[in-house]
């Protein structure tokens, strides 16, 4: 009896641990992923996409998600070209202090916004969305550069005054690309909307009304819709079910298909694109060096090199890629 | 009833709680991903209900740029 008592007691013991030991090694695990993704995020790889990007990109299947996104972007980008304006117009009272490269960066991040602007027309969703992560990673790239080196010219002071500027900058100057983000975000939860009644059978015009005109939070859409669906026989929630699956996988093949078409061809992109980019500066700083008044002609002729170098980086980087490509073909 | 017995029987309830534990956390029951939003008006299982809610899109959804300027 003692012996097999011991022996119960063990496994008793073994199982207890061991389903601590697993529910841990979940948690270490789920750790270690987000530490692996954060630290990718860090490596500055011209062709890796983001969590945060992968997730955006998502409701850019309907019309109404692609001009979101955009306008989204858009709206980040002109924040910080507003923010980048009051750092440099701090810095332009202290003496000693050269804010050329700076002015360049946010010339090239104005150029951008105006990119993402344009962004949705009457393109394809493929192009639409690669697009769309071209502009944000080349915009990612540059903020990191002007904080790298704004850092450096600024004291503890200068950043809490800025600080307080900055969030007066965001209520004024981007209220109108504010509205019209909402605007699309209602529009595409109507969309939404419109399709769980569509799969579930239902029809319900006045939801789908009052969540175009902003008249119902999505909480209360939510509960809106619920009440539709909670009358439902149990099949038909079953079928409902089947249908909503079907959609987000569909959304997920899609939106892995563009990441990996995105990583593709993105050297290739990024180097056509940062070409054009460097003709516009040129172009812009040509046209201000004609009058006096302006006075960062030459901080863009520099910031003009500055991406032409890079460009030539990159030139040289699928040089390499396409040499051993085709040197691992040759192998085979 | 002697100690024995008393010791044997809390050993196979460690035992039954241990397999319980176990398989709960295989299949997940009571993990974070399977608990659900705390709103009211479930209207089916957890998944139909997830896929109900993330249909919609939340105020402060938005595209992250990652570093502030500063």
């Amino acid at each position: 009896m003692k012996k097999s008592l011991i022996i119960v007691v063990l496994i008793a013991s073994l199982m207890f641990l061991s389903s601590f030991v697993f529910a841990q090694s979940n948690i270490t695990d789920s750790a270690n992923n987000e530490t692996s993704s954060n630290e990718s995020v860090d490596i500055s790889n011209e062709t890796e996409v983001d969590d945060d990007t992968e997730k955006e990109v998502e409701v850019m299947d309907i019309s109404h998600g692609a001009r979101m996104r955009a306008l989204q972007l858009q709206f980040q980008i002109m924040r910080r070209v507003l923010w980048g304006e009051a750092v440099i117009e701090r810095l332009g009272n202290k003496t000693n202090v050269t804010t050329t490269e700076l002015e360049g960066i946010v010339e090239e991040l104005r150029l951008l916004g105006d990119e993402a602007g344009r962004i949705y027309n009457n393109e394809t969703a493929n192009v639409t969305v690669q697009h769309f992560i071209d502009i944000k990673k080349d915009a990612k790239a540059l903020v990191k550069e002007f904080r790298k080196k704004a850092r450096l010219l600024l004291s503890e002071g200068d950043k809490n005054a800025l600080r307080l500027k900055f969030s007066e900058i965001d209520r004024a100057e981007l209220k109108e690309l504010h509205g019209q983000i909402s605007e699309q975000r209602r529009l595409l939860n109507a969309e939404r909307a419109r399709r769980v009644l569509a799969a579930s059978g239902a029809e319900n015009e006045d939801i789908l009304r009052k969540i175009k005109d902003g008249e119902i939070s999505k909480r209360e859409a939510l509960e809106q819709l619920k009440t539709e669906i909670k009358i439902m026989k149990d099949e038909e929630k079953d079928r409902l079910k089947e249908k909503l699956r079907e959609e987000e996988n569909k959304r997920r093949e899609l939106k892995d298909k563009i990441v990996s078409e995105f990583k593709e061809k993105r050297l290739e992109r990024a180097s056509d694109r940062l070409a054009d980019r460097a003709v516009e500066l040129r172009k812009k700083g040509a046209e201000k060096a004609g009058n006096v008044l302006e006075k960062n002609s030459e901080a863009l002729r520099k910031r003009a090199e500055k991406v032409a170098e890079k460009r030539e980086a990159i030139r040289d980087a699928l040089k390499v890629r396409t040499a051993n490509t085709s040197g691992r073909g040759d192998s085979e | 009833m002697g100690i024995k017995k008393i010791i044997f029987w809390i050993v196979i309830l460690l035992i039954l709680l241990g397999v319980v534990y176990y398989g709960a956390n295989m299949l997940g029951i009571g993990s974070s991903d399977s608990q659900g939003s705390g709103q009211e008006g479930v209207v089916g299982d957890a998944e139909t209900n997830s896929l109900i809610e993330e249909s919609l899109i939340d105020d402060t959804d938005d595209v992250e740029l990652g570093e502030e300027l500063i």
